[in-house]
């Protein structure tokens, strides 16, 4: 590796790094880890300048958005050094331990329109700035990004249930 | 317009924060967040202008998409920026005042932003990815409740009422210059 990991992970066979957070979710969660995996965090790394990760001019954000999940993937791969996404799995696992900030929480949550059951963490970090993570059933990390406090508000309001009308 | 009354309770939760005594997430942490959230959807709703008219720029095709998602987003982040800045500033949170409404607003404009933000989600590859024309479609059924909810900054209106009063200044004018020549006239052949 390149780069430090801050957490166990493990190789899958295309050679990429998947780090295993320590899953801080209670409430009938028997996963001991969540699965920050390379090619999903390669897929969402428009959301990487919310924990600082700076991506080089050359990547043009525009025509990465406009592209599907393996088309980002690609994409970012051929852009980016591979550092700079293991630093944005890092990033991702920091917000989902209490060990880095005492303000991280898990709640059980909803995503989609048919409500599939996930887990969120919170992690407030800075006045007015709260990461948000959302892991998939199975313990698959998403995305995280950053919220505002309003945001989170209507999150509660909404009782955690995200991408209310998308079909997942 | 209100004053923001409960400054006092503010500070008193803040002070709890500071000691420890607010747990993340709790229900005084709740209080706190719903206070913060309160300046920061007074700060959308004073600048209700300039969200209606980038929206209505874009539902009238005069910016592209992209650049709509982008700048609307940019919008509510620099909003929200400028409420962090209030929030610390207790002087300026003692003069700070609230409309009667300011959440229904902003509870419209973040239905709008989290479309933005959702058009950009592919999920694990299993979403269905928004079109154009339904992120358009749904856009434009936000502005409509914002048009029904907010009907004094209809920009529509604004632009057809500048158009009316211009075209009878416009009118007036001329009727005046027509006066005039013709005064001019009837002195000259006189």
């Amino acid at each position: 590796m390149e780069v430090d990991i801050d957490f166990p992970y493990k190789y899958y066979a295309n050679g990429n790094p998947t780090l295993l957070v320590p899953n801080i979710g209670r409430a009938g969660n028997k996963r001991d880890y969540t699965k920050v995996d390379f090619d999903q965090t390669a897929s969402h790394i428009h959301h990487a300048q919310d924990f600082g990760i700076v991506l080089p001019q050359s990547f043009d954000m525009a025509k990465y958005e406009r592209l599907y999940r393996a088309g980002r993937i690609e994409y970012a791969k051929q852009k980016l050094l591979r550092e700079t996404i293991t630093n944005y799995q890092n990033a991702i696992g920091k917000s989902m331990s209490p060990i880095f900030d005492v303000n991280t929480k898990s709640v059980p949550g909803f995503a989609g329109v048919r409500k599939q059951d996930t887990e969120l963490t919170i992690q407030s970090t800075k006045p007015n700035i709260n990461i948000f993570g959302i892991i998939r059933e199975d313990g698959m990390h998403i995305l995280s990004f950053s919220i505002t406090d309003d945001e989170l508000k209507k999150i509660v309001n909404n009782d955690f249930w995200v991408l209310k009308d998308r079909n997942l | 317009m209100e004053n923001h009354s409960n400054l006092s309770h503010y500070k008193e939760l803040l002070k709890l924060e500071e000691s420890g005594e607010i747990s993340f997430l709790d229900e005084n942490y709740f209080e706190l967040l719903s206070y913060k959230s309160s300046v920061a959807e007074q700060i959308y709703y004073n600048r209700k202008k300039y969200y209606f008219l980038l929206i209505h720029e874009y539902l009238s095709r005069v910016i592209p998409p992209y650049e709509f998602r982008s700048k609307f987003l940019q919008m509510k982040r620099e909003d929200s920026k400028k409420a962090t800045i209030i929030l610390e500033d207790f002087q300026e949170l003692e003069v700070f005042t609230l409309a009667k409404d300011p959440e229904k607003f902003s509870n419209l404009i973040d239905q709008i932003s989290t479309l933005c933000f959702e058009y950009n989600e592919v999920w694990d590859g299993t979403m269905e990815r928004m079109s154009e024309s339904e992120f358009y479609y749904l856009v434009n059924n936000c502005y409509l409740q914002l048009q029904k909810a907010f009907p004094f900054e209809n920009f529509n209106n604004q632009v057809y009422k500048n158009l009316v009063s211009s075209s009878f200044k416009f009118l007036m004018s001329t009727i005046g210059l027509d006066i005039l020549l013709i005064l001019f006239n009837i002195r000259a052949i006189n």
